[in-house]
């Protein structure tokens, strides 16, 4: 029998739990305490997944988990000034939480003018204040406890982003939680949660920005979790511009009520092995869900998407863009499944990956994954590998725009598409200018 | 005596294998304007991208002087700068590249060459809104995507927009004219005839005689088969009209051409 799960690089990972539990001095609640047990138990149990393991077969984690990856116990040893936080960030109009090395900095922080019954705060206090509303929610959709980074980041769950926007809401300014890492004398794993809760009628916008402020190998194991309730609309925009030499594994889980929007837009930038595995499940008729992403993969990288959006009613939509572009000896991998379940009839979903490859040693593993058990639906999916088109270089240069010029117009223009998914201008703004800065390098 | 602009010199060209060009030899001078006349296939569009540069078209023998230099070493952007520019026949589609930043960066990388400075975007705006005025080219055009899902007629406008803001020494239209309405015409014939100085020349290739009625030549050249068989003044193309190609053909005398 093939091994899928190694408990190989487990009990490093153990030990650091053990050193984040101590160092909390009995400061967490029950509630926690409850999750925390059951979440590590459960790691201890069954490890990380090998190649074998279907979910992982273009990723081997071995890279990442033979680090001795140590959490940060508290943040005094990393002063942070005002100008690393707005360097490293979207520094648009936001209600905005900053997190370095998993730590809140509410000093960096700001959520002044909220509209009444709107939170908008970090994870850790929060726990305390409204126990009932995120014991409901937090890490209790099973989908998150077969993924065995995201149950270690449910064991190490402290600090985070919490979002509940009341009902008939709207949020005009987006939320912003920035997760910096920063150089530290070990090699630092951090695990950022974000729960957020639209409840019926609202809408918002949110962002999870994850960066590292110097080349340096850290983990970054996130996952975000989002409730969105009934006819709201919930705008979620992932921004990864981690460190180089980092790893980062994050996982998010949306659950869509009826009438609900969610829009899940990922965009990865950073990172020496990324794995990106975002999940939609439309729980109530008439929700749509769109699932889009870009990633840029270059020297010596590994990005890994593997999308799931999950029809469970009828009369849903989904709609899912991946656009990739591959230079030097990247590797790009998109995973898309649709599940259609036996009730989900009338269910219409459309899926697309798009590569761009820049150069002969790159690399692109895609494969749309279909699995519909019900009779009355339409799925369609296409995936695309191509090179930049010669007319249209030759079209630049025939205008004088010199060839590197025209190459670099030309895979910023594939690029864009899915960056103007973001709604937001001056999210997509930003987006458009890392990309650019990208692409200039 | 009138200046060269361009001079051709027993040009031979091929794509991917096939011959096409046989032996072109075409002068033009600074002020002038000459038409180029052909049946379809007869190689119009060869010439012209051959002039432009493009990679896929291999130029076998013969040589092309473009301002007293060898065009054929130049590299297309090189060529552009140097103002030379081609309305293409079929104007390639560019989605996710915005007109505006595509026609800045062009006429910014020809500025440059110039050694002028390169505009801002408040300078570049301000000549734009100068020249669309003029040319009454719809501003939704320069902010959509380049060509992207434009009609024919629209496309067509674009490159002549894009040669008015250019302002180009030598204009190369291949078949710009085609599939355009009375009134497409005529904004195209203004564009090409308001660019008209004798500080620069333009070369229009054409299927129709009806465009030189609004864009009147100096000079017409058949091409057919890859030669120019026979050149004259602006009454050849009204000739050919009435009496096509064939005609032409025989009164060249094709089959000594051939041999
Ligand atoms: N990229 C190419 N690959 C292969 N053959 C080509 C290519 N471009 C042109 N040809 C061939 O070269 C010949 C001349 O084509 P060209 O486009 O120059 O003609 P044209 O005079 O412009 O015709 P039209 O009036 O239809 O525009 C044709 O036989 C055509 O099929
Ligand atoms: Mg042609």
């Amino acid at each position: 029998m093939s091994k899928k799960y190694t408990t190989d690089n487990t009990q490093q990972f153990l030990d650091a739990f053990k050193l984040f539990k101590s160092s909390l001095n009995g400061d967490s609640t029950g509630l926690w305490e409850a999750k925390r047990a059951e979440a590590i138990k459960l790691f201890e149990e069954k490890g990380f997944p090998t190649t074998k393991h279907e979910e992982w077969k273009y990723t081997n984690v071995i890279p990442i988990v033979r680090n001795h990856f140590r959490p940060v116990i508290s943040n005094d040893e990393f002063p942070v000034d005002a100008e690393t936080v707005s360097r490293n960030g979207f520094g648009g109009d936001a209600y905005r939480l900053v997190f370095i090395n998993g730590h809140f900095l509410p000093e960096h922080s700001t959520t002044k003018d909220l509209p009444d019954g709107v939170i908008v705060g970090s994870l850790g206090p929060a726990i305390r204040e409204h126990t009932e509303l995120i014991a409901r929610h937090i890490a209790s959709y099973s989908d998150s406890f077969e993924h065995s980074f995201a149950t270690l980041n449910t064991a190490h769950i402290r600090d985070g982003g919490f979002v509940f926007i009341p009902k008939n809401v709207c949020l005009e300014n987006p939320v912003h939680l920035l997760y910096i890492t920063a150089p530290s004398e070990a090699v630092v794993v951090t695990y950022p949660r974000t729960l957020v809760i639209t409840e019926s009628g609202s809408q918002a916008t949110i962002i999870e920005e994850f960066v590292g402020t110097e080349l340096e190998t850290y983990l970054t194991d996130s996952v975000a979790e989002a409730i969105v309730g009934e006819n709201s609309h919930l705008s979620h925009i992932k921004i990864q511009h981690e460190s180089r030499e980092a790893y980062h594994v994050g996982a998010s889980h949306a659950l869509l009520e009826r009438n609900a929007n969610y829009f899940n837009n990922s965009i990865s930038f950073g990172g020496r092995i990324v794995r990106n595995d975002p999940w939609a499940v439309l729980n109530g008729e008439g929700g749509h869900a769109a699932i889009d992403g870009l990633y840029l993969v270059g020297k010596d990288q590994l990005i890994d998407n593997h999308t799931s959006i999950d029809h469970r009613v009828p009369n849903c939509t989904s709609h899912e863009l991946y656009k990739g572009i591959l230079s030097e000896n990247g590797h790009g991998v998109f995973n898309g499944k649709i599940f259609v379940q036996p009730d989900a009839q009338k269910t219409d979903s459309v899926q697309s990956n798009m590569n761009l490859l820049l150069s002969d040693n790159a690399e692109i593993d895609t494969k749309p994954q279909l699995e519909i058990f019900a009779d009355d639906v339409k799925c369609t999916h296409g995936a695309t590998i191509g090179r930049l088109d010669d007319n249209s270089i030759f079209y630049l240069r025939s205008r004088g725009i010199g060839v590197e010029q025209a190459q670099k117009m030309l895979t910023y223009a594939f690029a864009t598409e899915v960056i103007e998914h973001i709604k937001d201008e001056a999210v997509q703004g930003y987006v458009k200018g890392l990309l650019d800065s990208r692409i200039e390098d | 005596m009138s200046q060269s602009i361009l001079d051709i010199k027993n040009l031979h060209a091929s794509v991917e294998g096939n011959d096409i060009l046989q032996g072109i030899n075409l002068a033009i001078n600074l002020g002038e304007v000459h038409a180029i006349m052909g049946p379809n296939g007869s190689g119009k569009s060869t010439l012209a991208q051959v002039l432009a540069g493009h990679e896929a078209y291999e130029v076998t023998s013969g040589e092309v002087l473009y301002k007293g230099f060898d065009l054929i070493e130049l590299d297309p952007e090189e060529r552009a700068r140097e103002g030379l520019f081609l309305a293409f026949q079929y104007p390639v589609e560019l989605p996710g590249v915005n007109g505006m930043y595509f026609l800045k960066a062009a006429l910014n990388a020809v500025r440059t060459h110039r050694g002028e400075e390169e505009l801002d975007a408040a300078d570049f705006m301000a000549l734009v809104r100068e020249k669309t005025g003029v040319l009454e080219v719809p501003k939704e055009l320069l902010n959509r995507p380049v060509n992207a899902g434009f009609s024919g007629g629209e496309k067509k406008r674009n490159e002549i927009f894009q040669m008015t803001v250019l302002e180009p020494t030598l204009a190369v239209l291949d078949e710009t004219d085609s599939g355009l309405d009375i009134d497409a015409l005529r904004v195209v014939a203004d564009g090409v005839n308001r660019l008209r100085r004798p500080e620069n020349a333009t070369l229009v290739i054409t299927h129709y005689q009806r465009l030189l009625n609004y864009i009147v030549p100096d000079f017409v050249h058949v091409l057919s088969e890859g030669r120019i068989i026979k050149s004259g003044e602006k009454e050849l193309a009204l000739e050919l009209e009435e009496k096509g190609y064939d005609w032409v053909k025989e009164h060249a005398g094709d089959g000594e051409l051939v041999g």
